[in-house]
């Protein structure tokens, strides 16, 4: 069965992970048969975006079955051309990390970048999501985007919310590390069905182990499995969002 | 390989009834293969730790496997010691709890009463310790108190270097690793303190046991003998063996 890992993201972070390297996240994607990872670089979401964005990319042309994703940060981000441009080429992914690095999800400036993606190509965009009203939020800011919103860290507090946007929204997608709870995948499949539920880890940091072992141990019947942990992520990439 | 799931709560909740009721348990322990569970009462965690408790000792059995512990609040610490009186002589009870409220931390200075009346038990005590304020928390108490066992539940959270790092610094604290997935969290706790500090705990039903499970068969550095400690004997010697032979 193949697997692609959305939600992957290498290099240091300012405490913890010391070998949260490119090569480990190989390294575990071998030892777990995970084929392909969306990944980039935690300088882009630490330090400074295109810096990240030109390591990112270099990892990826090294190592064969990472894929790129870039991150743009709304703090930097006032109009300017060349921002947009430097991540068109190449990358198969826009990321947010609102949380991280302190902005509100529904950042006006965020909300600028959001219209002028779509000239450069709207990709499909990932943006994180940690407390209850995250979710009603990024839907919002989201609404009309003309491409799949995979929101990236739902959890126990929030799949509530998810599962209402998703009902509304069809380009609304979940990635999984975060969800932990025994039931969560089946109340997804009972609800909004598992189609727009994509595997992730948050790997080398997060366990690829265990957040597989969540997916494959949920009593999901074998096609539902096969979904999540790749069929979703190609339906997206290779036959457009839902 | 037998399970000791030494973090796991009586409670039933709107996304997972795993947990709900004495059958909901042995079921859920059938269906992971867990020999023994060590349960806390979730209306005790959240709410009423008097009612809580008494809730979880009709539900305990020691020829299954249930075990539990009697929370106790360092807000109330005269009920605390009734709670402690009327339960933790029993043997299904094998640890006292403390957690801390409204983000506040467990500290001595709060829990000193309840601590000192621990003793007479002869029993652990365990204390959630869910970041890194909460686990510096822990060296004060565990230097006022040497001769008793402290289990840090979820081990520090995202902070798990400061609860390592305390329990590096004190042997009478001991880490349950559910918290965060971090792939290197558990190489490291065992590496700094050895696997004899670690226990197995899978905090259902608000998290997968699936989860832990996968934490530990992935950290290539421990041996089977090793697996065999944090996910059985660290407990049973902790919380049956030594309380047995006292």
């Amino acid at each position: 069965m193949e697997i692609t890992d959305v939600n992957t993201l290498f290099g240091a972070y300012p405490s913890r992970h010391p070998n949260n390297s490119a090569d480990t996240l190989a390294e575990m994607m071998l030892a777990n048969s995970v084929d392909y990872a969306l990944t980039l670089s935690t300088l882009g979401l630490f330090h400074h975006d295109h810096v990240g964005n030109e390591e990112t990319m270099a990892v990826c042309r090294r190592i064969q079955n990472l894929v790129p994703v870039a991150t743009i940060d709304p703090r930097g981000y006032w109009g300017q051309a060349d921002a947009l441009s430097s991540v068109a080429a190449g990358y198969e992914m826009y990321r947010f990390f609102p949380q991280d690095q302190g902005w509100p999800v529904d950042s006006a400036a965020f909300r600028d970048i959001l219209d002028a993606v779509p000239t450069v190509g709207a990709k499909p965009l990932m943006i994180s999501v940690r407390v209850p009203g995250d979710v009603t939020r990024a839907a919002m800011v989201t609404s009309g985007y003309g491409n799949a919103v995979i929101l990236e860290g739902v959890n126990a507090d929030t799949l509530s919310e998810a599962i209402s946007v998703m009902r509304t929204s069809k380009n609304i997608y979940i990635e999984t590390h975060a969800l932990r709870s025994p039931e969560a995948l089946s109340v997804l499949r009972q609800t909004v069905g598992v189609a727009r539920v994509l595997f992730g880890s948050g790997a080398p940091g997060m366990s690829l182990g265990a957040s597989l072992r969540y997916i494959r141990g949920a009593g999901l019947p074998e096609a539902d499995q096969q979904a999540i942990l790749s069929g979703n992520a190609a339906a997206i990439w290779h036959g457009g969002a839902a | 390989m037998p399970i000791f799931d030494s973090h796991a709560y009586l409670a039933d909740t709107s996304l997972s009834h795993a947990m709900a009721s004495q059958q909901a348990v042995l079921s859920t322990m059938q269906r992971y293969k867990f020999d023994s569970v060590a349960l806390i009462s979730g209306t005790a965690a959240s709410c009423d730790f008097v009612a809580g408790n008494q809730r979880l000792r009709e539900v305990l059995s020691v020829d299954q496997g249930l075990y539990g512990y009697v929370t106790l609040n360092a807000g109330y610490p005269a009920e605390s010691l009734e709670e402690q009186r009327k339960h933790l002589g029993r043997r299904e009870f094998v640890a006292g709890l403390l957690f801390g409220h409204d983000g506040v931390p467990v500290t001595l200075a709060d829990a000193r009463e309840i601590l000192n009346a621990q003793r007479r038990f002869m029993k652990p005590m365990a204390i959630h310790v869910p970041n890194a304020e909460a686990a510096i928390a822990m060296h004060e108490i565990a230097a006022e108190f040497p001769s008793m066992k402290f289990i840090l539940l979820t081990m520090g959270g995202e902070d798990w270097h400061t609860a390592v790092a305390a329990a590096k610094r004190h042997v009478n604290l001991y880490l349950e690793i559910s918290g965060t997935l971090d792939s290197d969290k558990l190489a490291y706790a065992t590496s700094m303190l050895t696997p004899r500090k670690v226990l197995y705990g899978s905090c259902l039903p608000y998290s997968d046991p699936q989860l832990t499970i996968g934490l530990v068969e992935e950290t290539k550095t421990l041996t089977a003998n090793d697996r065999n400690r944090v996910y059985y004997q660290n407990a049973q010697q902790l919380f049956i063996v030594e309380r047995e032979s006292d």
